[in-house]
This record gives C-alpha cells, sequence and structure tokens, in this order.
C-alpha cells in the first residue's frame, strides 16, 4: 500500500489543490442563519396547515406513476359513482308501484290501513282522527300566513278506506 | 473576511471531538430548538459544503444541497437512534442527497469553480507542479483548478467521493466506509482504481515520480 501511496504522491500534491477553492466572502457568516430561516418559514408553514397540501404535491411531481395510478383510482372512483346512483332510481320504482297497490291488499274486513294516505285538498271527513289532526295543525299557521294565501300551505285530510 | 479551507484534516477531525456537548445540541434541537440547531450547523456547515461543493463543481449546487441537507436532517432528527455520530449520520444525508442529484442531473453537469485561495500560490507543492507547466503561476493555477475539476467529474459518484472524502478532505478509510455504508476494503479499492483514472487523465500536469 506505501508503494501505491509513492505511486499517486504526485497525484496527491495536485488534488491538494481542491483545498484552496474558497465560496465566496462571507458566505459562511451567512449560511446557517438561512439555513435556520428556511427552517422556520417551514415550521410557520406546517403550523398553518400548508405542508400537507405541499407534501401531497411534491410525491406527484417526483412520481409520475403515482400521479396517473392516483389519477385513474379517482375516474374509477367516479364511474362507480356514477353506476351506483343509478342502480336505486330503478330499484325504487317497483318499490312504490306496490306501494300505491298496498291499500287495497291490506284494507281486508275494514281494518285501517296508514300505509298509503291518500291526499285531498279537500276539507271533510271531521270524524276522522287524522283529519282532524289536518284540520288542527294548519290553522296555527292561519294567523301568520292566512287561509289559502301560502301556495305552499295546502291542508290534508286522510280517509280510511272504508269511509 | 476570507475562509481558507485548507486545513489540516487532524486539526478538523480534533475539533468535531471538542469536548462541547454536541448530545446535548441534538437533544434540544430534537426538541425543536432552532438556536441549538444553529450551532450545530455553524460547527459543520464547511464540511458538509466542501464535500458537496468538490463532488459538485459547482457553488450554487453545493448552495442548495448543503442547506437541503441540514434541512432534512433538522426534520430526520427523530429517528436519528445514535448508533453513529451526529456528524456520520448528517454526512450520509448529505452524501445521499448530492449522489441522487448527481444521477439526476448526469450530463447536464456545469462547472461553476470557486475562487482558489491566495495562499495556494505559497502552496510549495503547487507551485512545484505548475513551474515547468507555464511561467504565469495565476493563470497556471486557474487552468490547473479546471482540469482538475473536470477529470474528477469523469469519475463515477462513489470513485470521485472516495478520492474526496480521502484525498482532499483527509478522512480516514474507518470514516469513509461508515459514511458509504460499505466495507473498507472497498474503499481502498475504489480509491485505488479513481487515482488511476485521474492519473491517467491529468498525466500531462503530474511531475513524472
Amino acid at each position: 500500500m506505501n508503494n501505491n501511496e509513492n505511486d499517486f504522491n504526485s497525484l496527491r500534491q495536485l488534488l491538494a489543490l481542491k483545498r484552496y477553492e474558497v465560496p465566496p466572502p462571507g458566505y459562511f457568516d451567512r449560511f446557517s442563519g438561512n439555513v435556520v430561516a428556511r427552517l422556520r418559514v417551514g415550521q410557520h408553514e406546517s403550523a398553518s396547515g400548508k405542508s400537507w397540501l405541499f407534501k401531497w404535491a411534491q410525491i406527484f411531481e417526483a412520481k409520475p406513476l403515482m400521479a396517473g395510478s392516483f389519477a385513474g383510482a379517482l375516474c374509477l372512483l367516479l364511474l362507480f359513482g356514477i353506476v351506483y346512483a343509478e342502480r336505486p332510481d330503478n330499484e325504487v320504482m317497483p318499490l312504490l308501484q306496490s306501494a300505491q297497490l298496498a291499500p287495497q291488499s291490506f284494507a281486508v274486513g275494514g281494518a285501517p290501513s296508514v300505509v298509503a294516505p291518500q291526499v285531498a285538498v279537500s276539507e271533510q271527513s271531521g270524524q276522522n282522527l287524522f283529519a282532524s289532526i289536518s284540520n288542527s295543525s294548519p290553522s296555527s299557521l292561519q294567523p301568520m300566513f292566512g287561509q289559502n294565501q301560502n301556495p305552499f300551505a295546502q291542508q290534508v285530510s286522510f280517509t280510511l278506506p272504508g269511509n | 473576511m476570507t475562509m481558507i479551507m485548507a486545513e489540516p484534516a487532524e486539526r478538523k477531525n480534533s475539533e468535531s471531538s471538542a469536548p462541547v456537548d454536541e448530545s446535548e445540541l441534538v437533544r434540544r434541537s430534537r426538541r425543536g430548538d432552532l438556536t441549538a440547531y444553529d450551532e450545530l450547523v455553524k460547527r459543520y456547515q464547511e464540511r458538509i459544503y466542501a464535500t458537496i461543493y468538490h463532488m459538485t463543481s459547482n457553488h450554487e449546487d453545493a448552495n442548495d444541497l448543503a442547506q437541503e441537507s441540514f434541512i432534512k436532517a433538522f426534520q430526520a432528527l427523530k429517528s436519528f437512534k445514535g448508533g453513529s455520530s451526529f456528524y456520520t449520520w448528517l454526512y450520509r444525508i448529505a452524501v445521499n442527497k448530492t449522489i441522487n442529484f448527481l444521477k439526476q442531473r448526469k450530463n447536464k453537469l456545469h462547472l461553476s469553480l470557486n475562487d482558489l485561495d491566495f495562499n495556494a500560490e505559497h502552496d510549495p507543492d503547487l507551485v512545484a507542479l505548475i513551474s515547468d507547466k507555464t511561467p504565469q503561476r495565476d493563470a497556471g493555477l486557474s487552468e490547473l483548478q479546471k482540469k482538475l475539476n473536470e477529470a474528477l467529474l469523469k469519475l463515477s459518484e462513489p470513485h470521485r467521493l472516495v478520492v474526496v472524502l480521502h484525498d482532499v478532505q483527509g478522512q480516514s478509510h474507518e470514516e469513509i466506509a461508515k459514511i458509504m455504508g460499505c466495507n473498507i476494503g472497498t474503499v481502498r479499492s475504489r480509491l485505488f482504481y479513481a487515482r488511476q483514472q485521474l492519473q491517467a487523465w491529468l498525466t500531462d500536469y503530474l511531475k513524472p515520480t
């Protein structure tokens, strides 16, 4: 190894030149201050909640594959959402249709059915419990809106299938 | 103020093991004390900057990378277990950052060399080297500096790093092995190969042995 050291003695003398390369005067006086200033900015950003967003963006900046897969996952999620949003409509319709048929099927022997109340605009059947409720509850709103003044306020009465 | 980075390695190493309580500074920095970390930065800034500068031969890149290395070290202090010295751990961060940077910038490197300290003109070894080449000493040193940096940039990153740490900064084989995460034999063989390469490229500027 000593022979090797001697072989490269001249080279090592030349490499000593690198030690004389110095940065501009005063460079190291400012260096630590710059580092600490950047750290303070980083702490401030993390305190204000910006850093996670910045890190998030940085992840995608450095890894385009990850950005692509994330975008793909978002698209899949969107497609799934659209498909899923359309499916319940198709299933709800038969349910509603069966609900409209329900009063006849359940109104056996004069038993009251509250499954599908009929909505009517007329004021009748005061003997009806539901009707009495429907008559009394809007009356409290009448002083405020006036009778039949508010287009959204409608009187509702429920009639039993037997009546 | 003129900074002279030509201090002997022995003196630098003895400074790093000075009785100033480094572990206390690290502990305080880990708790977020930036004043303590400022002290740590001041302690190692010249060596970290110099290593990166000699690897990149570019002052602006070295400045950015050195700052980023210290920032990353601060952010990663919680993961510092104390298995090695803070100095070695910091060096590893700086070296990895620099090597990653150099790999990304392959073939896009350009020289932005620092000025030579005036003491270089009085270094007897360097004077002897250039005296036969050119009668104008200053021009000779600048030319030599350029050729030397170009030759260093031709080396692969691991070979360049070994030369910089050993022949320029005076680190021991053991310390370099710790920094590079390899064994001492690898360090020695890389150093030998790198010197051979440099000698071949710089043969016109070397004194015959």
